[in-house]
Formats: structure tokens, sequence, C-alpha cells
């Protein structure tokens, strides 16, 4: 048996390089492997290829839709009024908090479970092992923030000069990168993560308060989306300094801590892989909710089982910051949008309402998400799954009411009719709880149907008739809104059809059995049966007793 | 002269979220000892081993191992300390002979090819040198991690319940590896239930409750793992210390502990090997 050296004298050790161990192991995986030099090369043509078309079209689109917009206000206002380039600066620090937030739930520095096995018990210096993956996190922001923020200025800036350009697709690239590093280092210092997810979440929070802010202070915010070379140097530096220490300080990082982390990025990249907005959520937000609470809540009026049922979805919600952020925060997009002068239009208006309503919808249902995939207090509570799903209903609309009332009424109040816009959005509340609980209780996407082609290539048609499970609810649902919004007022006739509207979505979101008008599409026409995944598929079905069936 | 003692817990308490999932245990651990860790299923056995690879940060109590404070970032005490605990993941591209050649020339052994060679026949797995991981069954997967374990340098190995998913034929060819390692001087702390392995490698056992930990000598430890008498408040063992009192908060090493009525020295229970100068064992 081969004897190796004494440590007791704390001799070094003659271990090989970190970057050798690396080489072995990939040397050895690609002698199994089955890729070709070739196959690799027009991998990576394929995606700068589709990289490069997606950037054009973006490009193309943005400026295309700046020049259709209205060159002066479509309304006359009393005040209210924001350039283009301030809700570009807003949406930007919406981005910035966004990846913070993002880099911290992930790490960003984390490993495999392969990785944290075999490699960081090997007694070399872990930072030659971890410095891949640390800046593979900093690469991705750089690879998406210069570009999204290149095409968010083009769309609000007209007469972009070339150099300007440059300068912003720079202080793009650079601030995301400095954005991710910083995240990196706080976890090299051990900082919580939760708390530096706090920070970005408080930044996402900011953007609603800044514009409105600037919208009665008549301010514009739009510096810094041409930044100087001062600026770029700054950032330079930023990201300079924080790469060197991330790097010099990755030895720090205890490896349960980059286990976590890597357990959260594998998940998480294995949900949108897969398409499933459930499964990344899940992944983003589990390892954040504190484990310990200074007390326990007594639940002294819960009395029945549905009373503990809509309280376990309440009280999920409420211990969420993210979601509580989520809900608010869309609740100003709509009166942001109105705000600037180009973009107050029917069309403008009613799509930010679709779009921030969608976002705070999704927020509202965790209870009903997290149901679907373990239904724990279902299984415990003696009630049937028709009740279950109609009770699930309660905490997205009693949100949703707050939120619906909280953007119409500011319309109504601005067309001179506050009562008829508030009836709107009485009406128009019941839809949102259907969605959300349609879309909470979806069933995993199919992916053995036939393919349809899309601009993200060849998709199974199957995964499409489920995503759309939910957002249909509210397309459908809320037309008789969407026509008040384009008319500028609420109708009677508006009001009645908006609320069989939402009776109709109540109706689809509570239905455990058979099979809703807007199943059909999934249903096989040869047999009758679901189609595996679709609808009516056992997956969750099967876990849950209480809320078996579509 | 440097001390032999490898770990030293005192009022070690271990837990998620502030809230201790055992007692707080006190043991020493010498070269050439093996200390095993039982109880029920649950009782924070790995826990406590969690906590001494620096996996876990322990919620109160003294912590050393080899001398200095535990902290799994240093390249020293993972050159020192080797681990088999029930993390069963593999590099999906890398064949069996791979990742034991992995480990061993991670760790600086010479002849990592010969050292993963020997290791394959003892382990059984020979004929799957050359597959990959995925292929292997569940207990041979087993043997892959437990030959990892051995195909490095090391002072003091620990072990989570390796008795588990092996075969007997096997169980009794770990026992004899690991009574081998202490008679090279090296260092076994194992958290087991097979008391069959207990009786032939440990010289010391710690079982862990709910409301004491309580040091006593391998067989009486079997003997409560074969009667199935751990329960839940660990208090099946009837054990108490040598005054007459509940054994509570653990029992330090020096102290007496008496065991279903029989007072031994916990210093004597403990049998002393490895003088000398520690080899580190490939």
């Amino acid at each position: 048996m081969t004897t190796t050296p004494d440590l007791d004298d704390r001799r070094p050790l003659a271990v090989p390089s970190p970057r050798s161990i690396r080489r072995y192991t990939r040397a050895a995986a690609n002698r199994h492997g089955d890729t070709s030099i070739g196959a690799l090369l027009s991998d990576v043509y394929s995606a700068i290829l589709m990289a490069a078309i997606g950037l054009g079209t973006a490009i193309g689109v943005a400026t295309t839709l700046r020049d259709s917009l209205p060159k002066v206000p479509a309304r006359p206002h009393e005040g209210l009024l924001l350039p283009l380039t301030t809700l570009a600066a807003l949406v930007v620090l919406a981005l910035a908090g966004t990846a913070l937030s993002l880099a911290a739930r992930l790490g960003p520095v984390g490993v495999g479970a392969a990785e944290a096995r075999w490699w960081l018990s090997l007694p070399v210096r872990r930072r030659g092992l971890l410095r891949p993956a640390a800046w593979r996190l900093p690469a991705t922001a750089a690879l998406v923030g210069g570009p999204v923020v290149l095409v968010l200025v083009l769309f609000a800036q007209e007469g972009m000069t070339g150099s300007a350009a440059v300068s912003t697709l720079l202080g793009g690239i650079i601030g995301a990168v400095a954005i991710v590093v910083l995240a990196g280092v706080a976890q090299t210092l051990g900082v919580d993560r939760r708390v530096t997810a706090r920070v970005g979440d408080v930044l996402l929070g900011l953007v609603p308060v800044l514009g409105l802010a600037a919208a009665l202070g008549a301010r514009d915010l739009s510096v810094g989306l041409n930044p100087s070379v001062a600026v770029l140097v700054l950032l330079v530096v930023v990201a300079a300094v924080g790469g060197v220490l991330l790097d010099v300080r990755l030895e720090r990082i205890p490896v349960r801590e980059l286990r976590d982390s890597g357990s959260v990025a594998t998940q998480a990249a294995g949900a949108v892989v897969s398409l499933d907005s459930r499964e990344l959520g899940r992944a983003l937000a589990d390892r954040m909710t504190r484990v310990r609470r200074r007390r326990s809540i007594r639940f002294g009026w819960v009395s029945s089982p549905a009373r503990a049922l809509l309280t376990a979805d309440a009280v999920l919600w409420w211990r969420s910051p993210r979601h509580v952020v989520q809900v608010v925060a869309a609740a100003a997009v709509p009166a942001l949008v109105a705000a600037v002068s180009r973009l107050d239009t029917p069309f403008a208006l009613a799509t930010a309402y679709l779009v921030a309503g969608y976002v705070a919808m999704l927020a509202t249902a965790e209870g009903p998400r997290r149901a679907e995939m373990a239904p724990i207090i279902d299984r415990l509570l003696p009630i049937g799954a028709r009740e279950v799903r109609r009770l699930r209903l309660v905490v997205p609309g009693v949100l949703m009411g707050l939120w619906t009332l909280a953007v119409l009424g500011p319309i109504g109040w601005s067309n001179g009719d506050p009562a008829g816009w508030l009836a709107l959005a009485v009406a128009a509340t019941p839809v949102w709880a259907g969605a959300a609980i349609r879309s909470a209780y979806r069933p995993s996407p199919d992916w053995s149907g036939p393919l349809a082609a899309t601009p993200m290539g060849a998709l199974p048609t199957g995964v499409g008739s489920v995503l759309v499970r939910g957002p249909d609810v509210v397309l459908l649902g809320m037309v008789p809104v969407l026509i008040s919004i384009g008319i500028g007022q609420v109708t009677q006739t508006l009001i009645v059809v908006q609320a069989v509207c939402a009776l109709i979505a109540v109706a689809v979101g509570s239905r455990v059995k058979g099979f809703s008008l807007l199943d059909m599409a999934a249903e096989d026409p040869r047999t009758g049966a679901t189609k595996p995944g679709g609808t009516g598929s056992t997956k969750s079905g099967a876990r849950s007793g209480t809320t078996s069936g579509r | 002269m440097p001390s032999d003692v490898v770990i030293r817990a005192r009022s070690l308490s271990v837990g998620y979220g502030g809230e201790p999932v055992c007692a707080p245990v006190t043991f020493t651990v010498r070269a050439g000892e093996a200390l095993a860790l039982v109880g029920a299923n649950g009782s924070g056995k790995s826990t406590i081993l969690r906590a001494i690879l620096g996996l876990l940060e322990p919620s109160g109590g003294e912590l050393s191992v080899l001398g200095r404070p535990v902290d799994e970032r240093e390249a020293v005490f993972r050159a020192e300390v080797s681990s088999v605990l029930d993390d069963d993941a593999y590099f999906p591209a890398l064949t069996v002979a791979e990742h034991l050649l992995l480990t061993a020339r991670g760790h600086g052994v010479d002849d990592a090819a010969g050292l993963a060679e020997e290791l394959l026949a003892e382990f059984g797995l020979s004929s799957h040198a050359n597959v990959l991981p995925v292929s292997l069954s569940s207990g041979q997967r087993r043997r892959l991690l437990l030959a990892a374990g051995f195909a490095r340098p090391r002072r003091l190995l620990v072990l989570d319940e390796p008795e588990q998913r092996l075969d007997q034929q096997m169980r009794s060819a770990l026992a004899e590896r690991l009574r081998a390692e202490r008679a090279a001087g090296g260092s076994v702390l194992l958290a087991t239930h097979d008391p069959v392995l207990l009786e032939a490698v440990a010289s010391r056992a710690v079982l862990v409750g709910d409301e004491q930990s309580v040091l006593m000598s391998p067989a009486d430890a079997a003997r409560a793992i074969g009667a199935e008498t751990l329960g839940d408040d660990g208090d099946a063992a009837r054990t108490e210390t040598a005054d007459g009192a509940p054994a509570t908060g653990g029992a330090a090493s020096g102290g007496t502990t008496r065991v279903k009525g029989a007072s031994t020295p916990a210093s004597k229970a403990a049998p002393q090997g490895g003088s000398g100068k520690r080899r580190r064992r490939p």
C-alpha cells in the first residue's frame, strides 16, 4: 500500500494545483463524452447567431415602438408629466435591484453536489477550484445586462449617437458585473444572503416611490443613462476592486454555503429549462425564509378548517416580504405609466394594467402554488377538494381586490367617475383570483406533444397549452376593463358583463373535476383521456388526496 | 511533543436554527481510538458528525480537532480528516476508477494508480472500474464512497453509518479495515446502528439522546442497539452517573460512568492505541 508523507511536521503537501484538478476532471469527462469539437463549435456559432438576431430584433422593435408613440401628450395633464427617459432610468434601477436580489438568492458562488463531494474535500486551494463558478454569474449578468439596458435606453432616447450607445452598453455591462460581484463579496464576508436579497428588494420597492415623487415634483431622474467616461471608470474601479476581493476571499466561503447556493442554482436552472415558473419561484424563495421566529402565532381566531386554510395562506404570503413588495410595487406601475407624457395612451395603460396585475397576482397565490406541489394542509383538514379551491380564492381575491381598487380608483378619479370605476374594480377582482388559482394548480408541461415553430425554437404544443393556464383567464375575463380603459369611461353594461366574466373565472378557477371549455385543447380527441401532464394529469392529483383532478 | 488528542468535544451542542437536536455531548478521541455514536434515528448522531467536520456551526460548547478549532476551509484540516457521509453524489462522466484517482492524486498520493487498484479490489469494484457510477447498484456506490475515504492520507476517519447498504461480507471486511486503521494509529469516529461493527471496531461509545448523552462501553452500546431499547429520551440503557444521579449533559471522558450497574472509568474504557509517532494511513 502506498505511503505518503507524515503531516505532523506540517510540511506543505505535495498536492496538485487546483487547475490540474479541474483539467483532470474535464479531460476524464471529455473522454467519455460523445460531443465532438465540430458539434461544440456549431452550438457556439448557433448561440452567437441567435443572440445577435435577438438583439437586432429587440433594438428594431424598441426604436419602432418609440417612433410610434405620440410626440405630444395624448391628453392634457395637470402637472403629472415625466419624460420617457425617467421611466427608463427607473426600469434600470428596478433591473439593478432584481439583479442584486437574484444574485444573492443564487449565491452567487456555489458548487454542485459532485464538486462539493469530490473537489472540496481535497487539500488544495479552493480559490482555484471555485474561480470558474465565481465568475459564471457575473459573466451572465454582463451578457444580459448590457444589451437589455441598451435596448431600454434606445426605446427612451431619440437621436442617440454611436458613442452614447457604446457608453450605455458599457455602463450596462460593467454595472451588471459590479452588482453581482458585490453580492459575491458579501457572500465571502458571511453576510446573510437574506440581507443582500432584501437590499435588492428595497431597490425594487424604491422604483414606484421615486417615480411618483418625480411625477409630483416634475423632476427628471434620467441621469446616468449615457454614463460619462468618469462614471464608466468609477464603475470599472468598483467592479475590479470587488472582483479582486471576491477572488481573494473565495477561500473563506464555507462548504455548506457553497453547497446551498449550488443546490439553489441547480434547482433554478432545472426550472428554467423545463419552463416551470412555480418551481423557479420555490427555488428562489425556499432558502430565504427565516428558520426561526421570535414567537409563534396562537391562531386564536382559527375555529374551523376553513379558517385554518385561509389563515395558512395569508400567513404564508405575509411572511414572504418579496411577495408583499411585489404586490405593492406592481400597484404603482399603471400610475407611473400614466404619468409618463408619451405613454399616457389607452393601449399603454391597458398593457400596464394587465402586466402589472399579472405580476401582482402571481405574488398572491403562494399558498395554492405550494399546495399543488405538497398539499400538506389540504390533507390535514377535513375539507372537500372543491371547497379547498374556493377557499383558496379568498386570499388572492382580497389582495387583488385592494390592488385593483388602488389601480382603477385613480383612473376613475381622473375620469370624473370614481364610483363607476370602483364598481368595475370590484367586479373585476374575482377574475384575478380565478386566474391565480388556475395558474397555481396547472399541471406540469406536456413535453410529448407535437412541435410548433416559435421564435425561441421548436416548442411542444403541450407546453404552451399548460403555460397559458392563468393568463387565458386574465385576457378573456378582463375584456370589459380593457374596453373601459380604451374608451375612458365605465358603463353599466360593462360592469354587468365584467360581473359575468368574474363568475365564469371563479367557476374555472375552482373547478376540480372534468373539464372546462378552456381545457378542451389539452384533451386527447381519440380517447377522451387527457394527455400526460395535460389537463387532469395525475401528477399533483396523485399527491393530493383532496385536490385531485383538474 | 504534540498531544495525541484528535477530537476534544466539551458540552458540544448541535442543532438547526438555534434548536438543539440532542443533549450536549462530551468526549475525547485519541490517536488509535475509535469512538462510536449510537442512538435512535434522528437522535442527532449525523448532526454531531457534521459539526465535527465543520459542515455545521455548533450551537454551543467547545470543539477542537487535531488541536485546532474546526475550520474545514483550511487545507490542512481537509488533508488530515477523511469523511464518508451519506452524500451520494458523483461526477456524471467520470468512471469509478477516475473518482478514486481524482481523490488520491488530489491528496498527493505518489502511486495513485496502484492505490486505486488495490482499493477497487478490496471493495469488490474491480470489474466496475471503468463504468460510470450511475450504473452501479446502491451498495456498490456506497462501496465507492468508502473506498474514496481510504484512498487518501488521513489521521481521522469520520464515517456516518458506514454499514448502510453493505452486505455482511463487506461489513466484516470494513470492520477489519477499521481495526487496522486503529492499529496503525489512526482515529475513527463513526455513527452506527450495527452492534457487530460497533463491538468489532469501537473502543468507546456515546449514546446520543434528547435529554442526555452518555459515554459507555461498546459492549453495553451494542446490547442497547441489539435489544432495541434506544428510547427517544435516551434513558433506556438505564445509565446513571457514578454518584447515582441520572447522567445529564454528557459524560466527560475523564469522569466515571456507570452503565447498567457496571462502573467503568471512562478513561480506562477507552483503550489507548497508536502510541509513538502517528503515521498517516493511505
